[in-house]
């Protein structure tokens, strides 16, 4: 469906935010994972013909999208990061003003999806007036107007309270299926709720591409629990990339990233998806 | 084709729907139509709108709307600008233009939706004129009521200056050296020019025919119009005294003429190169093009000048610790101001600059050249100071601290006076030894443009207001130096103790204005 071939992105000021970056994408949810600059967002404005590539090429359904955008715009829906709205219109004129952008004129659609997003009885109230969440709520509304193939929306979880981002994972679920969901986010736990498909990147670098089960077993045998004295968890954690840490009378315990048993008296445990993601990040170039 | 139209005509409502539900909107058409209740004086007053060799013209309908359309010109060529010119930056302030840029739309549909939605905007403002206008006609005119006539003229004069305005905000925002306070300074100065430039063509009657094409305003077509009804060249347009000796004239109305219809098609040719500068140059979002927010802009001229700068910000830092021993509110008024200086090292190199030429040229040269200059300076340096704070989210973050709440106004005042006294306190010693009452001027002068930007950035939550008002306003006083009404900085040594109250109550009115609105505002939030 997508093919990002060798993609490479370099500003004027020499930073390369994406570089060399190659994978294939078929329906489901992706779930793009890096820490901050990694540059996952540029990778999603590619895509999203905000931006161009330096060098390589995006394929959707074969078709180069630097050449003819309009032909993956048609079938796209984008809610980016830190979506603002415009505060004197309504949710349901906003609607219908994206709709109109992308060709769709109907009122039915526009309550239908103010429906999914459970905000239908809010349709006549200004956009202006929303909380953080209900605004993200009507971000993948839009998004989603012109029944996409290719949905991207980046950190949509930022800054909501752990009931909206719930709310909000399931509408990514119900709507990943026959679509291609790319999902990017630094937290983990939003990314294992709903994604089929995981890739992972660092320093503009591709440094992981699977499946989360295979996530997860690629980490086997690489994390660590141990019970260390409080007065040695400092150097312990300057040493050691820490997953968890939980301060109890008879010492700190905590979970290890590492190739190696970091102590003699840590035993292996089964790791989690956000440790099969700082071992992703972490042994990337040091194996 | 009808799926193009739709897409432009949902760009044009939204940005109407968008304007038209802000206060400032409502707030805009209240003024153009009390301006036109000033605009247009009761006879009985001894002033009239037209006046031909000192014998007043009737209030007919083609006089009231010859005269007031001229103002609407005039005002929606360069207030028009601002009112308009942040068509791309509420897209990407908003991202909401990253949204539209992955959406399957021409960047030429955009850029043409934007323009009409502008032109629109503009046109409901001259609507409102002119609607005034007829009123006022009702009150004080003499004859029967010509909607037509208003209509033909209005048309005729106004809708240039719209669709210029229109245009180069488009363009302006459209490349990014000019996307900030430089651009909208930088129209003040071509606005200014093109006002000047059909005067002196009428004036020496010679240059080449192609100028014409520059007169955006319709000043000569109009002149030309009144100089052939009546054979004569003194004459002036708004409020004027008259000799109510001798007897009225009739302004028998427009000669429509091919000429004149293709004189005004001509003027149409620059908002043509502005949209297709503003379509050329139009960045579609692209984040390599533009920075999605206020805080990271650094594309535009001022921006790349001040970092370029930067080093000098170390200097203006050093006097931070005046501060530190004083009051709270001492101490924080000096903290901003030494804050403007160090995000705009730019402003510490001029007011060096104007320091050496304020002690060593001649005094005439002072008041003509460099104080008028400084005045330019103050409008870029000061014009953010009382909106930053809500631009760069870090109004909740002052408020901590002690005072800075519940006197947010007072403090930027007294801040953007100090970085206003850094500027003029050398040439107010210097004048208090050559002329007192000069010095006083700029003193009271100092205050007033301080008020200004704080004042009139509070009210509107736009810098825009203050450099078109202050800007237009030095651009009144150097072109009327025997007016000492508008001699509010002693440009022209004339100013009365009364210009000196006047002006001095106007700053306290501002200030007390912005505190009243932002007390409102702390209060609903």
């Amino acid at each position: 469906m997508l093919e990002i071939h060798n993609v490479t992105k370099r500003f004027s000021n020499g930073v390369v935010a994406v570089a060399d970056f190659s994978l294939k994408l078929e329906k489901g949810v992706l779930g793009l994972l890096g820490p901050n600059g990694a540059g996952k967002t540029t990778l999603m404005q590619m895509i999203a013909t905000i931006t161009v590539p330096t060098s390589g090429t995006i394929l959707y359904r074969e078709q180069d999208i630097v050449r003819s955008p309009d032909g993956i715009r048609r079938q796209l829906g984008y809610l980016p990061q830190d979506f603002g709205v415009y505060d004197n219109l309504t949710a349901a004129e906003f609607l219908s003003y994206i709709g109109a952008l992308k060709g769709v004129h109907d009122r039915k659609k526009v309550m239908e999806l103010l429906e999914l997003v459970n905000l239908h009885t809010e349709a006549n109230r200004l956009a202006g007036t929303f909380s953080g969440g209900m605004r993200q709520r009507l971000g993948i509304a839009q998004a989603l107007i012109n029944d996409p193939d290719i949905v991207i929306v980046d950190e949509p979880t930022a800054g909501l309270d752990p009931e909206e981002r719930v709310r909000f994972r399931n509408i990514l679920s119900d709507i990943g299926v026959g679509k291609l969901v790319i999902l990017s986010t630094h937290i983990v736990s939003d990314v294992e709720a709903v994604a089929t498909h995981i890739a992972v990147m660092n320093q503009g670098r591709l440094v992981a591409s699977a499946s989360p089960e295979q996530l997860l077993r690629s980490a086997q045998g690489n994390v660590w629990e141990a019970i260390v004295p409080s007065d040695r968890f400092d150097d312990m954690r300057m040493k050691y990339k820490t997953s968890r840490a939980v301060r109890r009378p008879d010492g700190v315990h905590v979970r290890i990233v590492h190739r190696e048993r970091p102590v003699a008296d840590a035993s292996p445990v089964e790791p989690d998806l956000e440790e099969a993601f700082i071992f992703a990040v972490n042994s990337h170039g040091k194996s | 084709m009808t799926e193009l139209f739709r897409r432009i005509a949902a760009i044009i409502r939204t940005d109407i729907l968008f304007r038209f539900r802000r206060t400032a909107a409502v707030v805009t058409l209240l003024l153009v139509a009390a301006a036109v209740y000033f605009i247009v004086p009761d006879v009985s007053t001894g002033r009239t709108l037209i006046q031909i060799d000192g014998r007043r013209v009737l209030y007919n309908s083609a006089a009231v709307a010859l005269s007031t359309a001229m103002f609407c010109a005039l005002f929606l060529s360069l207030i028009g600008y601002y009112l308009v010119s942040n068509s791309f930056r509420r897209d990407i302030v908003s991202r909401m233009g990253f949204i539209i840029a992955a959406a399957p739309i021409s960047n030429t549909e955009y850029v043409v939706g934007k323009f009409f939605g502008n032109m629109l905007y503009l046109l409901a403002v001259m609507l409102a004129c002119m609607l005034s206008a007829m009123v006022m006609f009702l009150i004080r005119g003499e004859g029967s009521l010509q909607p037509l006539v208003f209509l033909g003229i209005y048309s005729t004069l106004v809708i240039p200056s719209i669709l210029f305005s229109s245009a180069t905000a488009l363009a302006f925002e459209a490349l990014p050296v000019l996307s900030g306070r430089v651009g909208d300074v930088l129209y003040f100065f071509v606005w200014a020019a093109m006002l000047g430039l059909p005067a002196s063509l009428v004036e020496t009657a010679s240059g080449p025919e192609w100028l014409r094409a520059l007169d955006i305003i319709g000043f000569i077509p109009t002149i030309e119009l009144l100089q052939k009804q009546f054979h004569t060249t003194t004459m002036s347009i708004g409020a004027s005294s008259f000799n109510a000796v001798r007897p009225p004239i009739l302004f028998p109305g427009v000669d429509w003429s091919w000429s004149l219809i293709g004189q005004r098609a001509s003027t149409l040719v620059l908002p043509a190169i502005g949209l297709i500068g503003a379509r050329t140059w139009f960045h579609r979002f692209n984040p390599t093009r533009i920075k999605s927010s206020f805080h990271h802009a650094k594309r535009n001229l001022l921006s790349r000048i001040n970092v370029a700068l930067k080093p000098v910000a170390r200097f203006s830092q050093r006097f931070e610790f005046i501060g530190r021993k004083r009051t709270s509110l001492a101490n924080a008024v000096w903290a901003d101001a030494v804050a403007t200086l160090a995000l705009s090292p730019a402003t510490t190199i001029a007011i060096v600059v104007f320091a050496i030429l304020s002690l060593f040229i001649d005094a005439s040269a002072l008041l003509g050249g460099v104080i008028p200059a400084i005045v330019v300076a103050l409008v870029i340096a000061l014009a953010d100071i009382a909106t930053r704070d809500q631009s760069a989210s870090m109004l909740n973050l002052l408020f901590t601290a002690p005072k800075l709440k519940a006197q947010y106004v007072i403090w930027k005042f007294m801040s953007a006076l100090v970085v206003t006294l850094c500027f003029t306190l050398i040439p107010i010693v210097r004048l208090v030894f050559d002329n007192p009452s000069v010095a006083l001027s700029l003193l009271v002068g100092s205050c007033f443009v301080a008020g200004g930007a704080i004042g009139l950035g509070v009210l509107a939550r736009s810098q825009k207001l203050f450099i078109a008002l202050y800007l237009m306003l030095l651009y009144i006083a150097l072109n009327a130096p025997n007016v000492s009404s508008f001699d509010f900085a002693g440009f022209s040594a004339r100013a009365t103790t009364g210009v000196h109250a006047g002006y001095t109550l106007l700053t306290i009115l501002l200030v007390l204005g912005a505190h009243i609105r932002y007390s409102v505002l702390v209060r609903r939030s």
